[in-house]
């Protein structure tokens, strides 16, 4: 070990070894799909909803009630020039002789909300079997998931035409399940 | 080695993420609606507030008996029933002098205030302290609150039997009282 020859190999021997590993390079290549796919949540705050006609003036009809304490709220991703609506029909039940049940949405809250949240429809829509539009124009967005966070709906009962209609008012108690449908895109 | 590693399980991982879900999503929403029965009634004058209606008897003939106390009144009411149910209308009276009779005629509402089942009115009763029906079959209805809305009372005051007649005497102003009542469904 101590010929100077045997040093001079033995360092070659090492050097050539570092300079193998220098040269190694690990490398892939790979393609890589990246997918969103199309995406569709909703859900009210399912908060309880109680409508009375009732007056406390004697001759005076029974008057109209609103109650706006609904919010829907909705997570949605479209494909690129796609757009969703939410609809509203009743399910169950029937609306009382004599009378309406409308409703109308507002545009969504925008404290917790993002994206292309669509434009409410301000006409209030007469709730029937059908589904009938609220919301147009939704494409990808989320509303927030608090308990007012979303699209605030405002349901109105009334007398319906009462000079015609009044005497089919019958005193009971109604129940009514109104459901709400976020669409499949207008792509599909 | 380990960068494809990473690769691929970063391939992986957008799997999971592109799990689809259902193109039409619903919710519902339950809604409790009623509506609770309603018997409201209130009595106005012509002028269409609460006040009394002035009766008096006299006459200007010699030899006649006195007579001609009239005067009109109006029973706003709101209805509600249940769908097997009507209501009816009572009245009922004190105060009445001594030898006179008060009575009234129903006549139903017929202008374009009231709407719903208003029933039907009686020609003229002679009122006393036992109530008497004066409008029967009142279902769901209401007649309005405007001046001459409402069941028309046509009151008339005059000389009861003639045997009683001697029993009249001339006072001031007395107050005579009408009750009347809208009753529960039945």
């Amino acid at each position: 070990m101590n010929n100077p020859s045997i040093k001079m190999m033995l360092t070659g021997i090492i050097l050539c070894f570092i300079n193998h590993l220098n040269a190694q390079v690990w490398t892939a290549g790979d393609n890589i799909t990246l997918q969103v796919s199309e995406f569709a949540l909703i859900e009210t705050n399912h908060a309880p909803v109680t409508l009375t006609l009732a007056t406390s003036t004697a001759g005076a009809p029974v008057g109209s009630v609103s109650n706006s304490d609904v919010f829907v709220k909705i997570s949605s991703i479209v494909p690129g020039g796609t757009d969703r609506e939410i609809t509203a029909r009743i399910s169950s039940g029937t609306v009382p002789a004599g009378t309406q049940l409308t409703l109308v949405s507002a545009n969504c809250t925008t404290t917790n909300s993002g994206g292309a949240l669509g434009t409410a429809i301000t006409t209030p829509i007469t709730l029937s079997s059908v589904d009938q539009f609220i919301v147009r124009y939704i494409a990808t967005c989320y509303t927030g998931t608090g308990y007012n966070d979303g699209y605030q709906m405002t349901f109105t009962w009334a007398p319906l035409n009462p000079a015609a209609n009044y005497s089919q008012i019958a005193a009971a108690t109604y129940n009514i399940t109104v459901v709400f449908t976020l669409t499949a895109h207008d792509g599909n | 080695m380990k960068k494809l590693f990473f690769l691929i399980a970063m391939m992986g991982a957008f799997s999971i993420l592109s799990v689809n879900v259902n193109a039409q999503v619903t919710s519902n929403q339950e809604l409790t609606m009623g509506i609770p029965e309603v018997l409201l009634i209130n009595a106005v004058n012509a002028s269409g507030v609460t006040g009394a209606v002035s009766l008096e008897l006299t006459t200007t003939v010699a030899g006649t008996a006195i007579s001609g106390g009239t005067g009109t009144s109006y029973a706003q009411l709101s209805s509600i029933v249940t769908s097997t149910q009507t209501r009816k209308m009572t009245a009922s009276v004190t105060g009445v002098p001594t030898g006179t009779e008060l009575s009234v005629a129903t006549a139903v509402p017929t202008n374009a205030n009231f709407a719903g089942t208003v029933g039907t009115g009686t020609g003229a009763l002679v009122l006393g302290e036992t109530a008497v029906d004066i409008a029967t079959g009142i279902g769901s209805c209401y007649t309005g609150t405007a001046a001459g809305d409402g069941y028309q009372l046509d009151y008339t005051w005059d000389a009861g039997a003639a045997g009683a007649y001697g029993t009249i005497f001339a006072t001031g102003a007395t107050t005579a009282t009408v009750v009347l009542t809208l009753s529960a469904g039945y």
